[in-house]
């Protein structure tokens, strides 16, 4: 296994997922997560990160495209060896207490994986162990089942759970949703450390965009299908390209009055894949929308900044979206805060 | 009646408790809260804090295992602990309205959503005509910012997004034209454009309605974004209470503090983020001295010896430390 | 085990269940072997006599003592519900999770099979079967099987749908878990729940059944002892003493309300996500 940094360790390309001839859960997403890296993935529910989740460990194909894990396309590793596959790739799904099969504690959760990946428990139980108080997870739970853990806890037991295989990388479906905000920050800070100390990869899904700030180093934004902008995340955020993240990024909660945003509001919701709108594919809610949206896809652009799907990206930062500068027909509201 | 100055609602000692597995289980431990008319009023606080049982306290639905409640809950001059089954139905429909984190709670999923604002709607007003109701169902949708409101009526609930069923249960309560609603949660399970979308509506209605709102949250930084007043709950009692940009320009209370320093909106990635050591204390452990001394970094031993009594710092401002 | 035994006792009803219960089973373990009173020894001399010490719950219209009579008709009535129930369970829960995984062709024809079976109530279908198998112990006890595999079978297909679709069984999926591993330890356990509560409360409808059957004469022969048996005995002589028929049917409805509420006990105890959180 080399470490060269910058090596792809995921490289999805031109990657589309219909289900039946109309339906598009996604739609030519390109993207590539560089080993070591911290990626985030945002978007509304129904802009397809479930989806491009679910290729990458495997439960859902593509229909077409191609994906390679550290260089080899992820078909020829799955034909030649599934359970390989999956011990190099692991998932926390979004409720983490409803991920534990209910009728089995803990200490026998932990042991599910070496036993279907038949590690012989003598070499790797030990190990498991380790990684299992280093979470900060008492021995005593491991008599316990999973209703009877906190939510913090149940989150914490997924993790070791997915640790047990020494996976490269780890993708985490909303990691810290419905917790309280103490919890969130210690159960953050532990996957930095563990990225650290376990050398992995990490591609984290969350519609909470202060945790993708704080702890990404790339962000992807999914809107219905598609990704519409990728850069660093520090870019991202001090200068969206596309509307739909700016508007993204502008309804996060910012608590200092002072570097509040003027938020922009979105009219309506995300359209349905069913029948997606013509053009691009956000022209029915973006406040910038021209006539050229309307008729003409834009091509996903990079500029070696990053990546977008814009006709007209927005050049200096998000404030540059107000009522002053909306066109007539805008269909988005601008309020200021 | 209330006079202009006098609270909608004035809750005193409010003491909720259940009985464990393990013995008595005390939810709230002696609650003072006042929420003056038309003020929107947030609570937070972490799971456990009772923030949650606070709201259902008000509204007469506590789980069934509670067995004791103390103090009182003035509304409007009655204390609505001293109602009975029937006093607090009939205050429900009119006078206090619920909005709840899963909008299927509420919303019955066999009949279809114009039926069931009909019915608010009639009861609140019996005697309305079926196309009266029907009309003033529609205005409201379109007030909570639906779109195409005469459609929405004849769609069922589960044809909605979830964004949409929020508005409508907003839209039910407000069409009793309640003087209080309750929030519990009601944006947790949304998507954060929706998320913001409904903040923007109860900024709106703050403008256009006379309604006093309670807000629970587990997030300050949302709170931050509406309210008018904030109340910081822990343990089951209240820990500092008044205007919210005074509690967040100059929170006094400890545990105010480090709930803020756990927001994450600034800072920058690479840097730990901020935590509060510890967990909550246990509801069925009595309490000896402050609810927040075991995680308290400037905890003294006075803190751990005796209760701590809420202080009025003037302003609107209480908060229940010794160090102030 | 001792956890949902426990659990049992705390509530009044699962005691008084599981009192009921055991003394049944005991009942039926005990018959054969302490035969103090002959089941079928006849004494015209003792017809109908009132419970005393000699016998204690009195004699039959032939001088048979009934409590030995009820004993041995306990052990039959417990050989045919176990055994019925025990085959429809295993032999429902196997067709359920194989219509609920299988693609729809193997479905289908498992669907309809049920369907048809259930069509039929199971008193009129075990009389059919039995007009062509003949009566006796074991034939009742298949033939009730048969009619009760489509009940637990149903409940099993769709208790799979709805488990299949928990994250839990997607995140074993994750780990690479095996089709089959997922089946036996992670969808089974968390069906066998509603289905061994199923269970438990239709023991009581198969023993109704079987008496049933008994006393229109198609069950268990004569003279050999079964609650049916004796219920029809105890109604053919009421004019001479009522003690037979309301000895015979306070134990039908004794055991009835035993194994249902037994049934309920169980369920709350061995469903973890009824225990309270700690």
């Amino acid at each position: 296994m080399d470490s060269r940094p910058n090596e792809p360790l995921i490289q999805i390309d031109k990657v589309t997922v219909a289900f039946g001839n109309r339906v598009h859960a996604l739609d030519d997403v390109t993207l590539s997560v560089p080993r070591g890296s911290v990626t985030g993935l945002v978007g509304e529910s129904g802009s397809g990160k479930t989806t491009l989740c679910r290729v990458l460990v495997a439960l859902q194909r593509a229909t077409s495209g191609k994906v390679s894990f550290a260089g080899q396309p992820l078909s020829d590793l799955l034909a030649r060896d599934t359970l390989g596959y999956r011990r190099r790739v692991q998932m926390l799904l979004q409720d983490a207490a409803a991920s534990l099969s209910p009728r089995m504690a803990v200490g026998k959760l932990l042991a599910e994986p070496l036993r279907i990946h038949r590690l012989p428990m003598a070499e790797h139980w030990p190990r498991v162990l380790k990684a299992f108080e280093r979470l900060g997870l008492s021995r005593e739970l491991l008599e316990k089942y999973p209703h009877q853990l906190s939510g913090g806890q149940a989150r914490r037991v997924a993790i070791a759970r997915a640790l047990s295989l020494q996976p490269e990388l780890i993708i985490a479906d909303e990691p810290t949703a419905g917790l309280d905000l103490s919890i969130r920050g210690e159960l953050l800070n532990l996957m930095l450390e563990l990225k650290k100390e376990y050398g992995l990869t990490y591609l984290i899904v969350s519609h909470d965009l202060n945790v993708i700030r704080r702890v990404t180093d790339h962000t992807a934004v999914m809107y219905l299908g598609q990704i519409v902008e990728e850069a660093a995340t520090s870019d991202l955020f001090r200068r969206p390209r596309h509307p739909y993240t700016a508007a993204l990024l502008s309804a996060r909660s910012v608590i200092d009055p002072a570097r509040r945003q003027r938020r922009i509001i979105l009219e309506g919701e995300i359209p349905s894949p069913i029948n997606p709108p013509s053009g691009c594919r956000f022209h029915t809610r973006c406040p910038m929308v021209r006539d050229r949206c309307r008729i003409e896809a834009p091509p996903l652009v990079d500029d070696g900044r990053g990546s977008f799907r814009c006709h007209f990206p927005l050049t200096e930062n998000a404030a540059e979206i107000s009522p002053q500068t909306l066109p007539a027909h805008a269909t988005g509201t601008v309020l200021a805060s | 009646m209330i006079g202009a100055g006098d609270p909608l609602v004035s809750i005193r000692g409010l003491t909720v408790e259940a009985t464990g597995a393990r013995g008595p289980v005390h939810m709230l431990r002696g609650m003072d809260i006042d929420i003056a008319p038309g003020r929107i009023v947030g609570v937070v606080g972490e799971s456990g804090s009772g923030k949650s049982t606070l709201a259902a306290a008000i509204i007469g639905i506590l789980p069934s295992n509670v067995t004791k409640v103390g103090g009182e809950i003035r509304f409007g001059g009655i204390d609505l602990l001293t109602l009975g089954e029937d006093g607090k139905r009939s205050l429900r429909g009119d006078r206090i309205a619920m909005i709840f984190q899963d909008p299927m709670t509420v919303l019955n999923p066999v009949f279809k959503v114009g039926t069931q604002l009909v019915d608010v709607v009639k009861r609140k007003k019996p005697g309305t005509s079926r196309q009266a109701a029907m009309k003033e169902a529609e205005a409201m949708l379109q007030r909570v910012g639906i779109s195409e409101p005469a459609a929405r009526l004849a769609c069922y609930p589960h044809q909605l997004s979830g964004g949409m069923r929020q508005r409508v249960m907003i839209a039910m309560a407000l069409l009793t034209n309640p003087q209080l609603i309750l929030a519990d949660e009601p944006t947790t399970a949304l998507d954060a454009t929706v998320e913001a979308q409904i903040v923007e509506l109860f900024r709106d209605l703050q403008r256009e309605t006379s309604s006093s709102v309670l807000f629970i949250s587990h997030h300050l930084g949302l709170l931050s974004e509406f309210c008018d007043d904030a109340i910081v709950v822990y343990g089951g009692l209240v820990m500092e209470t008044g205007p919210i940009t005074q509690l967040i320009g100059n929170p006094r209370h400890p545990y105010t503090a480090a709930l803020l320093a756990c927001e994450i909106d600034e800072g920058d990635s690479g840097e730990p983020l901020r935590t509060i050591p510890g967990a909550p204390p246990s509801p069925s452990a009595p309490l000896a001295g402050c609810a927040f001394a075991p995680r308290c970094t400037l905890v003294t031993d006075a803190c751990r010896a005796a209760p701590v009594p809420m202080k009025d710092l003037g302003g609107g401002v209480s908060v229940r430390c010794i160090r102030v | 085990m001792s956890r949902v035994l426990r659990s049992i006792v705390a509530r009044p009803s699962g005691a008084f269940a599981l009192i009921v219960v055991v003394t049944i089973c005991a009942m039926s373990f005990l018959a054969p072997v302490i035969d103090l009173q002959l089941p079928n020894k006849i004494n015209v001399t003792q017809r109908f006599e009132l419970p005393s010490a000699a016998h204690w719950l009195g004699t039959d219209h032939l001088g048979r003592d009934l409590f030995s009579r009820l004993m041995h008709g306990t052990t039959v009535a417990m050989s045919v519900a176990l055994s019925a129930i025990a085959i429809a369970l295993t032999l429902g829960t196997i067709l359920g999770i194989i219509a609920a995984e299988s693609p729809a062709r193997w479905e289908r024809p498992i669907l309809i099979i049920f369907d048809v079976i259930a069509s039929f109530p199971s008193l009129v279908l075990a009389l059919a079967f039995i007009a062509v198998l003949g009566p006796g112990l074991w034939n009742v006890a298949i033939i009730i099987a048969i009619t009760l595999v489509p009940h637990f079978g149903r409940v099993a297909r769709a208790q799979v749908l709805s488990v299949r679709e928990q994250p839990y069984i997607e995140a074993e999926h994750i780990l690479g878990a095996s089709r089959s591993r997922i089946a036996l330890m992670h969808t089974l356990p968390n069906i066998m729940g509603p289905l061994v509560i199923l269970a438990s409360m239709d023991i009581p409808v198969v023993i109704a059944i079987e008496a049933g059957l008994s006393f229109i004469g198609l069950g268990v022969r004569p003279p050999l002892a079964s609650w049916g048996t004796l219920i029809y005995d105890g109604f053919a002589y009421i004019n001479q003493s009522t003690v037979p028929v309301i000895v015979s049917c306070v134990a039908l409805g004794v055991a009835t309300l035993g194994f249902t509420l037994l049934g309920e006990a169980l369920r709350d105890a061995i469903d973890p996500r009824m225990r309270p959180a700690t």
